[in-house]
């Protein structure tokens, strides 16, 4: 037993060292690129999502995404010669370890932006470091109002949710003519800028808010936010959430028998949704910014790359990330610089990008925010997702 | 009528409590081990059964499969935490469960991905509806199943010679031995019973919610706590009432409070009923020895740091270590901010600083009076909301803010002791984390002062470091102040060990009707820890809200506090040094381990579980460890003999009173290990 104690003493002075010895190397890298950086032939962006925990499948999708769309850039030969590169970092969906990424690539003259996180609170987390050293941040996913006053330099890869949220209100009250209106939002900062606006919009519309429901991340269970919205008899429901609660939700809904008009968020789209959920979001609504029968070239070509490099269809996510990578490369195509060097003119190429993404026209408005996009409404019959006039 | 469906929605979630509660008490009936990866280990059979209907299995096939996965798992369990780490301190188990948790998790969401899946329920679609209401056979199956398993265990335990043998191994080991009965195999047995309940519960889980994902373990897990705790975690008709319990408050709070108002009533429900009945609704009264001042007497020790016969361990570290050490670590600190060029490495180290802050607040309340604080998060979170706000809206100076923060802390500090004084063991330290919890939920819920989950940006520290006229490097500024917190945080931490209140809670820690008996007021003084526990905790979360200069609700959850908390048993439980020592590895170690995204939590938890096993005091005292180990070669022959050769003998009078106790062979174990045991599992045969 001692004799295994010595060894464990032994072993413990190896990872010591070997931690000290990798820490020291990442330090010497860095430094020895100082005087090099533009000698590197490469253009570096820092990509931190969510890789483990429980936003893990969500960050996935946003890294399979990226990766599609620049996996096909490089083939073609990179960004002015110089193929495309990211440094990958897990945030595990926690806003302290993306701070912590974000002064890893500040220390880093290689990195020319900074592209996460998945949520707002990681992403906000971040960014503050990022501007400081000048590094502009392409958020995919982040919906914080506050996200793009934080700094120069942060722009957004999806429009906000409140687009969405106004679309959904004035689709209830005023194209199916419904009055009394029930919401149940996810409890994180998506939500409750989603519920916000989604409130306001019902009451500009002439419709009455019969009740606001918020579905706390931890509970899994909404069985009785289910008999609470029926107590208050709405005639028609909206559900801001996820893919994953949505599915729940769905079933505990129909299992009580009562059949309120309901409209999904954009999120839910996807196989996923609908091998989780089963039969139980029949009829249910859902506007989506990706549609992926849609008859744009576009679409049509990243849907059948992804599903043969992935062997699934994309979901909404990993369009988000391909469009991403999009941006990025429409911007750096312009600049003939790598590194250090090369975040500033990014970020006046950034300012000015206007594509045709697999979610829609991306246009910024100036201060990162993007135009609205347009989007098509969805939904469930029998058992899949169709396009529907509106 | 809306009352009605939702007590029924509480009866159907309740039972899904029941059945992970069930687990928890077996393995604390029969090990006394608090289990904390049973909720993995549900979620673990689940994915195991849902694999098998994948490969082509029926369901009922896909659960025997899924039955022995989880007996394997359950005996792996019981080989790490109990047979490996043997005679380890009590609160080893914990830790070394709770690795193993982080371990499967990982693995199972490495095997079969992070995406949710869907789970077959071949029974949905069944169900009475009325109203807005329904009550599915898969409710009724899952309600039956929690009753009937509770029944059949409870009858095993009382009449099968199996059954029974466990009970008297569990009540006093030695004796059962003397009677025949070989304790290996009937620990193994219990084990295999609850891998058992283990499986059953992962496939009704996965049936109530047709999904299942790698990380439903954490939050089904404190639940099934919750519910264990509520009953009185040693009785099996208390697991299942417990958890209908908390699942017909969570309906009905959710129905007429509001859904956010939720998971705050089933851990404020938790509380109340553990003021009440420290014991639980169907607790034995003999456990009333695990807490409060009166039953104390019944054990050696009621401190987390004896092992489960009552020996003090190792864990306390005998030889004091001077303070001037770790002010030498933080001009360390501070000495390596100037030297190292890189920004990065420089807020890692502020992390280092800040952390070691935190950890040193459980320092205080764990390595000097022997409380176990899980929810010590949230009160870093008051210390960091506080500083956030007034920087924000009041623009004060950092000497006010200071001032304030102080303030805050001592009251969160205070506010956390009020439940918790009256337990202690592990009643204590469940009950901190469910102060931890509200508190999360609190940060959450309260839009106006904390804006919920939209957090707080931009938040600066105000301008002090201003050298002659010139603004300092932000970054080696942040480094710097982060340290200098931390010397002021030892600063009362070193007022408070080494003066008289030192001296007394370290008397509590060993005895606490000893303490009691001597004339110290003992719930006095440990609120008094609390508070300044409270404090330290208060500076570390305002440095950190300055430090990432946005905060929100996710960054005080409950897996900062089991940061804070691995930390201090890394490094060394009694000494502030310890703390340092802690949050530099916990801190630097990710950072390293990032290039391995996929692997790292398993990394984490298996050098968790070595340090466990062989650096119980640990990092602070590995050279020591080293040298009485050569003195030793018998360290095997337990705690005592280590201690022994290797002790000192304290020079000044304030460690004298830690070490008498600790003082090995002088220690007389005068109360039979049985007695402690009593009553664990007597109680589960209802």
């Amino acid at each position: 037993m001692s004799i295994s104690r010595r060894g464990f003493l032994a072993g413990v002075g190896t990872l010591a060292a070997g931690s000290l010895a990798a820490a020291c190397s990442v330090r010497t890298t860095n430094t020895s690129t100082d005087g090099s950086a533009s000698g590197v032939d490469l253009f570096r962006a820092g990509v931190y999502l969510p890789l483990t925990g429980d936003l893990a499948s969500n960050g996935k999708d946003v890294q399979r995404g990226l990766d599609l769309y620049i996996k096909q850039l490089n083939a073609d030969g990179g960004i002015n010669g110089h193929q495309v590169e990211f440094t990958y970092r897990d945030t595990k969906g926690e806003p302290k370890t993306a701070a912590s990424i974000a002064q890893e690539y500040a220390q880093d003259d290689d990195i020319v932006l900074g592209i996460g996180a998945f949520t707002s609170t990681a992403t906000m987390a971040a960014v503050p470091v990022l501007v400081k050293n000048g590094i502009p941040n392409l958020a995919p996913t982040s919906s914080h109002p506050d996200y793009t006053t934080l700094g120069p330099g942060l722009f957004r890869g999806t429009p906000t949710v409140d687009v969405e949220s106004r679309l959904t209100a004035e689709f209830l009250v005023k194209t199916h003519g419904k009055k009394k209106i029930a919401i149940a939002w996810r409890q994180d900062d998506w939500g409750v800028f989603a519920n916000d606006v989604f409130s306001a919009a019902v009451e500009e519309f002439g419709g009455e808010l019969v009740a606001s429901l918020p579905i706390s991340l931890d509970t899994k269970d909404y069985r009785s936010i289910v008999t609470q919205l029926h107590s208050l008899e709405p005639e028609a429901v909206h559900f801001a959430g996820q893919y994953a609660e949505g599915a729940v939700f769905a079933q505990q809904l129909a299992a009580t028998g009562w059949t309120p008009l309901i409209v999904g968020s954009g999120a839910l789209y996807g196989d996923k949704f609908l091998e989780l959920v089963g039969d139980a979001a029949e009829g249910w609504y859902s506007p989506v910014s990706f549609f992926a029968d849609a008859v744009s070239p576009v679409v049509q070509k990243f849907v059948k790359e992804y599903t043969a490099e992935y062997g699934e269809a994309p979901r909404t996510f990993a369009a988000i990330g391909y469009d991403s990578g999009h941006i990025l490369a429409e911007a750096a195509k312009t600049i003939d610089a790598t590194g250090k060097e090369a975040r500033q003119p990014l970020i006046e190429a950034l300012a000015k990008v206007d594509i045709e993404g697999a979610t829609g026209q991306l246009r910024y408005t100036g201060n990162g925010d993007l135009a609205p996009t347009p989007r098509t409404w969805l939904q469930i019959r029998d058992g899949a997702f169709v396009e529907v006039g509106v | 009528m809306q009352i009605l469906s939702q007590l029924v929605n509480g009866v159907a979630i309740g039972s899904v409590y029941a059945i992970v509660a069930l687990g928890f008490t077996i393995v604390f009936g029969v090990a006394k081990v608090v289990n904390f990866a049973q909720g993995s280990q549900v979620v673990m059979s689940a994915y195991v059964a849902w694999a098998a209907v994948q490969a082509g299995a029926p369901l009922w096939a896909a659960f025997l499969i899924s039955v022995v996965a989880s007996v394997l798992l359950a005996w792996f369990i019981d080989l790490i935490a109990v047979e490996w780490l043997g005679k380890a301190a009590e609160i080893a188990p914990l830790l070394s469960t709770m690795a193993l948790a982080y371990i499967i998790d990982q693995g199972v969401a490495l095997i079969w991905t992070p995406d949710p899946q869907p789970f077959p329920n071949p029974m949905a679609g069944e169900q009475v509806t009325f109203g807005g209401m329904y009550f599915s056979a898969t409710d009724a199956t899952i309600l039956g199943v929690s009753v009937v398993t509770m029944a059949g265990v409870a009858l095993f335990l009382r009449r099968a010679w199996l059954g029974r043998a466990i009970r008297a191994t569990a009540q006093d080991p030695v004796a059962a031995e003397q009677m025949g009965v070989n304790p290996r195999v009937t620990r193994l047995a219990a084990f295999a019973l609850a891998g058992i309940v283990g499986a059953v519960g992962g496939v009704l889980v996965g049936m109530y919610f047709q999904q299942i994902n790698p990380y439903l373990g954490l939050p089904l897990g404190l639940k099934g706590f919750a519910a264990a705790m509520v009953g009185g975690i040693t009785s099996l008709v208390g697991a299942v009432v417990g958890g209908i319990v908390i699942g017909v408050f969570e309906a009905l709070s959710s129905g007429f409070i509001g859904p956010e108002y939720r998971d705050l009533v089933a851990y404020g429900l938790l509380l109340v009923i553990l003021l009440a009945r420290p014991s639980g609704l169907f607790g034995s009264k003999a456990l009333r020895g695990l807490g409060g001042e009166r039953g104390a007497g019944a054990i050696p020790t009621t401190s987390l740091l004896a092992n489960s016969v009552g020996e003090p361990v190792m864990v306390a570290g005998l030889r004091k270590l001077k303070m001037r050490w770790s002010y030498a670590a933080v001009a360390v600190i501070m000495l390596a901010c100037l030297i190292i060029p890189s920004p990065y490495w420089v807020s890692v180290l502020a992390q280092v600083s800040i952390f070691a802050t935190g950890a040193l607040a459980l320092t205080l309340l764990t390595g000097q009076a022997g409380q176990v604080s899980i929810g010590h998060a949230a009160v870093m979170g008051v210390g960091a909301y506080a500083a956030a706000r007034l920087t924000l809206d009041q623009g004060w100076p950092l000497a006010l803010i200071v001032l304030a923060v102080i303030g805050s802390g001592a009251l969160a500090g205070l506010f956390m002791a009020l439940p918790v004084l009256r337990l202690s063991g592990h009643t204590g330290a469940l009950a901190t984390l469910a102060v931890g919890q509200i508190g999360y939920l609190a940060f959450l819920n309260a839009m106006p002062i904390t804006r919920g989950s939209l957090g707080i940006s931009g938040i600066s520290a105000p301008p002090i470091l201003l050298i002659g006229g010139q603004e300092v490097d932000a970054v080696l500024a942040m480094g710097l102040l982060c340290a200098v917190m931390l010397a002021l945080s030892l600063l009362i931490y070193q007022v408070i060990a080494r003066g008289r209140l030192g001296i007394q809670l370290r008397a509590i820690r060993e005895d606490r009707l000893a303490a009691s008996s001597t004339g110290i007021r003992v719930t006095w003084t440990l609120a008094l820890a609390y508070a300044v526990s409270g404090i330290i905790a208060g500076l570390a979360g305002m440095m950190f809200a300055y430090q990432q200069t946005f905060i929100s609700p996710d960054s005080f959850k409950v897996q900062l506090s089991l940061l804070l908390l691995t930390m201090i048993l890394v490094g060394g439980i009694t000494s502030p040094l310890g703390a340092i020592v802690g949050a530099a590895v916990l801190t630097i170690l990710p950072e390293v381990l990032r290039e391995i995204a996929d692997y790292r939590m398993i990394v984490y938890g298996v050098i968790m579980l070595v340090m466990v096993k062989y650096l119980p005091a640990g990092l602070v005292h590995l050279p020591r460890w080293r040298r009485s180990e050569r003195v030793a070669p018998a360290a095997e022959s337990g705690p005592s003999a280590r201690t022994g050769a290797g002790y000192d003998g304290p020079t000044d009078p304030d460690s004298l009173a830690a070490a008498v106790r600790l003082d090995g062979d002088d220690v007389i174990p005068a109360v039979d290990p049985a007695e402690e045991r009593q009553g664990v599992l007597v109680n589960a045969a209802h």
